[in-house]
């Protein structure tokens, strides 16, 4: 810290910036009022930073007092070396692809594009499927039918036939019961 | 009796009480009125329902008698049922209906249901099958219900179709006497008899498909006297037994606005023989005395009960309803030939077959 009877120069900066810890600090201010040469050094120092102070509102634009200041901070602390990691970060440039990842690459493109070719896609034709819903007349009844298993109302109480209507996604079925003497009519939807 | 005998009897007798067991209906049947409904459930009746295996699959026969009351303080001519079975076919619904009803305040009547359930082995917790209201109507045509099935159209029609054919029978009875109430019975009878089995199936095709043999006819058009939208002449493109984008020119005869027609169609083979297709109901807002090309872009495809295909040689379309925009209804009368009988006359006539010409008489009166 001290070489010989004298603090060293960082030391002295650290001091005239104030930033020095307090013991430190101390024992510096006494050396410097005992000392010249220590007083010029750190008198030279805080015409330094007042120029510097007076001139940052003419810095230019973009520059950031507050990062340069804890660069130089560092700096002193660290050295240069090491002030360097508060710097903006490198980015290194991609390597460039070779020629046989282009012509993989490319390989691939043509397959999913065959693949696309041969496998269209399906949206439109599905829109166009059957409902899988199937309604139908089934012995005694008319059924719905979905998946193997099937919804059948019956007209086994009639007195005649029944009678069939039916229109576009639905069929009816209309009968008079025996017992009640009612009409009834059955239907059965697909939609 | 040795091991193996007795193993074969376990077997026999676990596969008969497999094959047909009873089944508490009202785990499986599920029905729910809305609180504010002008009906109400008195008690249900479940008969003979029962349960059988078929293969990989479970065969249930559901039979129940609802008693209902009408609760409410008005006539009841209409009442339709909304019938669906989630687990079985979960896309598919169905209906029962029962028209021409005639149930003051207060008075009970019975529904029937009889229905058939085909489902997995596997099944739920839940009930099978769920029955709610789909809508009643009173008859002042007021109706009540949440209409998911459109019934409230179906049972108007029904109603006023009921109306004029009563209105009709009682006209014969005063005008020309019992005989000839009795031989509108006979002829009645008789048309019915002849339709039976002659009705065509309409569907709607999933796509069309031109094809060699298409070509473009002619649409006539059976006019009815009293009917509020005019049509004249129009266009079928024709292949097989399917009829592609019907063209229709309708106009509007009245100063009231149309909200929907109904369109029947008349098919005739290359034999000469004709089948009544059933009606199709098609969205059309007309203003009055407005006239328009009614043009649908479907395919209908027509066929026999049995599934066999109808060669079509000629069309003709009538109208069977109109709806107007207040939601009042126009059906033909009887001056004109009506392809199919209504249900009201499907019963009177059902009535007078099983009990005679009095208890017809005595029916009329009843209304």
């Amino acid at each position: 810290m001290f070489r010989g009877n004298h603090p060293s120069e960082s030391d002295l900066t650290l001091y005239s910036s104030g930033d020095l810890g307090v013991l430190d600090r101390i024992w510096v201010r006494w050396h410097v009022r005992s000392c010249a040469r220590c007083d010029n050094e750190v008198n030279s120092m805080n015409s330094l930073v007042a120029a510097l102070r007076s001139q940052s509102d003419h810095l230019p634009a973009g520059v950031q007092w507050d990062r340069l200041a804890a660069e130089m901070t560092a700096n002193i602390h660290l050295g240069l070396e090491a002030g360097e990691c508060v710097g903006p970060v490198r980015v290194r440039k991609p390597e460039r692809i070779g020629w046989r990842a282009a012509m993989v690459m490319a390989a691939m493109t043509v397959v999913l594009f065959c693949a696309w070719l041969l496998n269209p896609p399906r949206g439109r034709e599905i829109a166009l499927q059957r409902s899988p819903i199937e309604i139908r007349t089934a012995p005694g009844g008319i059924e719905v039918k979905e998946n193997g298993s099937a919804l059948t109302l019956l007209h086994t109480r009639g007195q005649q036939s029944p009678i069939f209507v039916s229109t576009p996604g639905s069929l009816r079925a209309r009968f008079v019961d025996q017992d009640t003497g009612q009409v009834t009519i059955n239907n059965v939807y697909s939609d | 009796m040795s091991i193996r005998t007795s193993f074969v009897f376990l077997l026999l007798g676990a596969t008969a009480w497999a094959q047909s067991q009873r089944i508490d209906p009202r785990s499986a049947m599920h029905i729910t009125f809305p609180e504010d409904s002008p009906v109400t459930v008195v008690s249900a009746d479940w008969g003979e329902s029962n349960a059988s295996a078929r293969g990989g699959a479970m065969l249930l026969d559901l039979h129940t008698s609802l008693s209902l009351r009408n609760s409410g303080s008005r006539r009841i001519r209409g009442i339709t049922l909304f019938v669906s079975a989630q687990d079985v076919t979960p896309g598919g619904k169905a209906s029962v209906s029962v028209a021409s009803l005639n149930a003051g305040p207060g008075e009970n009547f019975p529904i029937r249901i009889d229905l058939r359930l085909l489902r997995p082995l596997q099944s739920g917790n839940g009930p099978l099958v769920e029955i709610d209201l789909d809508g009643v109507l009173f008859d002042d045509l007021s109706f009540y219900g949440p209409n998911k099935l459109n019934s409230r159209r179906s049972m108007t029609v029904w109603e006023m179709e009921a109306r004029r054919d009563r209105q009709y029978f009682k006209q014969v009875l005063e005008s020309r006497g019992r005989e000839a109430l009795k031989g509108e019975m006979l002829a009645s009878l008789e048309h019915q008899s002849d339709r039976s089995g002659m009705d065509a199936r309409v569907a709607q095709s999933g796509k069309s498909t031109t094809s060699r043999n298409e070509r473009q006819i002619q649409v006539a058009f059976l006019e009815a006297p009293s009917s509020p939208v005019a049509a004249s002449d129009g266009m079928v493109r024709i292949s097989d037994n399917e009829a592609r984008s019907p063209r229709l020119f309708v106009r509007n005869t009245t100063s009231r606005p149309v909200r929907a027609i109904e369109m029947g169609w008349l098919v005739k083979d290359e034999r000469g023989k004709e089948f009544v297709a059933g009606s199709i109901p098609v969205d059309v807002p007309l203003a009055p005395r407005q006239r328009t090309t009614l043009v649908q872009d479907v395919t209908y495809k027509f066929s026999q009960p049995n599934g066999d295909p109808i060669g079509i040689a000629d069309m003709k379309a009538f109208l069977s309803s109109v709806e107007f925009t207040d939601g009042s209804m126009w059906v033909p009368d009887r001056n004109g030939k009506l392809p199919t009988p209504s249900p009201e006359e499907q019963r009177l006539t059902a009535l007078y077959r099983k009990r005679g010409l009095e208890a017809l008489i005595d029916e009329l009166k009843r209304f």
